[in-house]
């Protein structure tokens, strides 16, 4: 079997951020679009990102409108002001929704069209502008990765692209970000980082490069996830899931995920939830239905939750990893049903077929049919 | 499924795919510039290789030649549209002709004619076992199986089809295909604009070649005077190297005095019409059309010039001879007058002398009025055959027996003058080929000529020596009569002019002017010649001389 491992560079430690203005020196920027938004432009993080920028006398010009579930015209709009202003490189300062809507805009100023044109594999044609993302939230992964998801209120319906082209070129990953986040948002963006670590693991994609990554990032998420959520300055915490969840990253754009995925991009195309509380909710029910898929990996994940040496009975060890998982939720304070987490009524045939269509669920270890996916969302709600 | 599914995992891993590079997509670009700037290029190529006078085959040599490096083609063909028929012009290379040129495209199954009348860019392949087209068959002869045709249209006429054929595909993309469209664009109005110049050109040299069979001479001036254009007569009248870029006023009113027919036409803005002396002494009808621009100004002259001197000769001469018909005819009448008396006279003269005798004192007296009356008869004779209508037939006539006819007509005249006339007839001349006739109504003008000339000079021996002889000439036999007086003679100026028409030396009542100029006008009708020598103050001498043969 061949395989590919694809990352960009990376930039990691405490003060990261101040290495952004002299990286888009090096990529030949002088006109820098800051793709961010609101929130994380309040946290500060933004502006020590433009003061980098400034000090290299570069130009900056701002675009902090991104929200949670990044729609099309934020991303047509962004590509607006790039041309407006002529600028010449993309920065993303924030989590997965502000570094989706960045990569977004590059693919448009370089490829013009809609953003509707590149929805799948590979469709990009042309280059993209050099461009940086900024991860201030631990959780998406999307700053090392090969996707960008666009939602398209037209269709109900998150849009994936995939591209080698949408991997940044630098990442830039500095724990600090983190102790901004409020206890609930870093227990779901830390969920999601399992998830993400979970998944590329029992993916038919992985390889021992993603093997590696991923499970290092479950080590240090079980190990550090609880005390990071419980403690916004612990920086050793802080440090640990920064990195977990870049390697959740790094594993999960090069093995794929698998069906909690696919039926998250469902369900977030359809209704304004948290990607990462879906991702919670859907892990254990998913982990279930994919146990007897791949019951060695689910083994080896058993061993890194519950802390104890193989014995003969490997089937033991997955069931105590998704029994394991579950406390880790309720430990943390997670929603536990879909219904919690504020999902009314659910179109369960809707969200089945969407979920099918999803690229993300080829590389589902276990075969999965409509009906299969319809009973994981009544289990979860 | 299980490929399907492998398939799409490769995919999104991406063994197969790569982050698209910079450095690719700039030399793409640069590629793309560099094929367009090719491309500009052959437009501007085209439009600088194709001359008017070139023909349309070696532009379309040029076109495929600059073509082939990106477009491998091995034929082009040019049809244009003439008269609603599709027809072929000119191709490239003339070897691959499988229709000659000329060929006219009827309308069914035409490839050319469907690219035509749907104003579309055919991209067209075919093989052997698909041929539906004519033009199919015939280029498929020649191994081209791919085709572009690209209608021309110029200000939105359809003027003809251009035909690009390769043995192999050529794959075109939309900017191909836009380019093939700029470049049919282009050599359409290049192809339209050769043909304009062609009948511009043809237009040109028919009037050209009208106004160089104009007998008349024409001339065509800027608002300077200056000679622009000038037909061929005008050459041969002015005698002068090079007409263009001469002034027209200096042309023709260098030495004389009388108005400039341009300038009155030219600030009047009107035709105009001049009849003037010019040159050394032709007298010519001047045309001036003034050549008007847009704005009713006049920015030159067309010059229309008539050369009338022969006209107006000839005119004069019908005249003249008019009045000397009419005078003979009344001559005539005279003399029929008087032949009835004299013939009494004379025949009582006779009766008179029978009856007197030798021996009567009388007898002499008598025989007086009979010589005389004899005179007076020869005198009437000689005036009626004299004045007989012309009769211009050639016989053999001898100079001797015109000169005693004459003067026995004029002799008298001559002689009460106090004038001697000495006759050196030279004997045995043989006799020359000519209208009798005309050759007295010479020798009358010489004699009389000769004798005004004794008039003005007084106490001296007035003498006219008229001399008969052989003389050769211009390398010819001939026979001359001279008539020699020794009167007032002739000054050098006076002699260069006396042949021409209406110039005259004597007063008014006396003179024509155009005695010596018909006189030469029959010398050298008998391909003969009248020669002149004469001293101012001692004398002239008029020396007619005639071929043998006419």
């Amino acid at each position: 079997m061949i395989t590919k491992f694809i990352a960009p560079e990376i930039i990691f430690g405490e003060e990261a951020i101040q290495q952004t203005g002299e990286s888009f020196l090096r990529l030949g920027a002088q006109r820098v679009l800051i793709v961010s938004d609101p929130g994380v432009a309040e946290a500060g993080w933004t502006e020590k990102a433009i003061h980098s920028l400034t000090e290299a006398s570069l130009t900056c010009i701002s675009y902090f409108e991104a929200t949670t579930n990044p729609q099309v015209k934020e991303v047509e709009k962004g590509a607006q002001i790039y041309i407006e202003n002529e600028c010449d490189a993309v920065l993303g300062v924030g989590g997965g929704s502000a570094l989706d809507v960045a990569k977004a805009i590059a693919v448009l100023v370089s490829n013009g069209g809609k953003i509707e044109d590149y929805e799948g594999i590979d469709k990009i044609k042309k280059p993209l502008p050099p461009t940086i993302m900024i991860s201030t939230t631990s959780g998406s992964g999307s700053e090392v990765s090969q996707f960008a998801i666009i939602l398209d209120p037209a269709r109900k319906k998150k849009m994936t692209i995939v591209s080698k082209s949408l991997v940044p070129d630098i990442a830039i990953i500095d724990p600090f970000t983190l102790m901004t986040k409020d206890s609930l948002l870093t227990a779901a963006t830390g969920l999601d980082v399992l998830t993400h670590a979970i998944e590329a693991y029992v993916s038919v994609a992985a390889t021992p490069l993603t093997d590696v990554q991923a499970v290092r990032s479950m080590e240090l998420a079980e190990r550090y996830l609880r005390p990071s959520v419980a403690s916004k300055t612990n920086l050793e915490a802080k440090k640990a899931m920064a990195m977990s969840s870049l390697q959740a990253g790094l594993a999960f754009s090069n093995a794929i995920l698998g069906a909690v995925h696919a039926m998250s991009h469902a369900i977030g195309g359809q209704y304004e939830l948290s990607h990462g509380e879906i991702n919670s909710i859907l892990l254990p029910h998913v982990m279930e239905f994919n146990f007897i898929a791949a019951p060695e990996r689910f083994a080896h994940i058993g061993t890194i939750f519950c802390k104890q040496e193989y014995t003969d009975n490997r089937i033991d060890y997955g069931r105590g990893a998704i029994a394991a998982i579950r406390n880790l939720a309720d430990d943390i304070g997670a929603p536990k049903t879909l219904r919690e987490a504020g999902l009314k009524k659910p179109d369960y045939e809707l969200m089945a077929d969407i979920a099918l269509n999803d690229a993300c669920m080829v590389t589902n270890p276990r075969d999965v049919t409509k009906k299969d996916i319809e009973q994981l969302l009544q289990n979860a709600y | 499924m299980f490929h399907e599914k492998e398939a799409v995992i490769e995919k999104l891993t991406g063994v197969k795919s790569s982050k698209k590079s910079y450095y690719t997509e700039l030399k793409r670009t640069i590629a793309e510039l560099e094929r367009k700037n090719k491309k500009l290029e052959i437009l501007s190529d085209i439009a600088k290789g194709f001359h008017v006078h070139r023909p349309i085959q070696e532009s379309l040599e040029r076109v495929i030649s600059q073509l082939y490096d990106m477009y491998p083609m091995q034929r082009i063909s040019l049809s244009l549209l003439i008269d609603g028929e599709l027809q072929l012009q000119s191709m490239y290379p003339e070897i691959l002709a499988p229709f000659p040129v000329g060929t006219i495209f009827p309308k069914e199954k035409s490839l050319y004619w469907k690219a035509a009348e749907r104003d579309i860019i055919v991209i067209h392949e075919f093989d052997e076992s698909t041929i539906h087209f004519k033009e199919e068959i015939a280029l498929a002869r020649i191994n081209i199986y791919h085709l572009c045709i690209v209608p021309l249209i110029v200000k939105e006429e359809l003027v003809g089809v251009l035909s690009f054929g390769s043995e192999n595909r050529i794959n075109y993309d939309i900017s191909d295909i836009e380019f093939l469209r700029q470049l049919s664009d282009h050599l359409a109005v290049l192809v339209e604009n050769a043909r304009l110049y062609q009948a511009v050109l043809q237009g040109r040299d028919e009037w050209e070649q009208t106004f160089q069979a104009v007998a008349d001479i024409l001339i065509l001036t800027d608002r300077n005077q200056r000679i622009v254009r000038c037909n061929k007569a005008a050459n041969d009248f002015f005698h002068v190297e090079e007409l263009i870029g001469r002034s027209f006023h200096e042309l023709i009113c260098r030495e004389s005095h009388h108005p400039c027919p341009f300038e009155d036409s030219f600030y009047t803005n009107e035709m105009k019409n001049y009849q003037l002396t010019v040159q050394p002494e032709r007298v010519c009808d001047i045309q001036t059309f003034p050549v008007i621009d847009e704005t009713q100004t006049s920015i030159g002259m067309v010059i229309y010039i008539k050369d009338v001197t022969e006209k107006i000769r000839t005119q004069a001469q019908l005249q003249h001879s008019g009045k000397l018909a009419a005078i003979g005819e009344m001559a005539a009448g005279v003399a029929h007058e008087l032949n009835s008396p004299l013939t009494a006279i004379l025949g009582n003269t006779q009766l008179l002398k029978r009856s007197l005798g030798r021996e009567n004192t009388n007898y002499n007296l008598v025989e007086g009025i009979e010589r005389s009356g004899n005179r007076c008869k020869t005198t009437i004779k000689n005036l009626l055959s004299f004045s007989r209508p012309e009769k211009n037939e050639t016989t053999q006539c001898s100079f001797q027996q015109a000169a005693e006819d004459v003067l026995s007509l004029i002799g008298f005249q001559i002689e009460r003058e106090q004038i001697t006339i000495n006759k050196k007839f030279a004997p045995d001349l043989p006799s020359i080929e000519g209208s009798p006739h005309q050759i007295e109504q010479i020798l009358i003008n010489l004699l009389l000529n000769a004798k005004d000339a004794l008039l003005s000079k007084k106490d001296y021996k007035r003498i006219i020596t008229i001399e008969t002889g052989i003389m050769e000439h211009a390398q010819e036999k001939g026979n001359y009569i001279c008539v020699k007086d020794n009167g007032i003679g002739m000054e050098e100026n006076v002699m260069n002019n006396i042949f021409k028409p209406f110039y005259s030396t004597k007063y008014k009542q006396k003179g024509t002017g155009l005695g010596l100029s018909v006189s030469i006008d029959i010398a050298k009708s008998h391909n003969g010649t009248i020669l002149v020598s004469s001293k101012k103050g001692s004398g002239s001498e008029f020396t007619l001389w005639l071929p043998e043969r006419g």
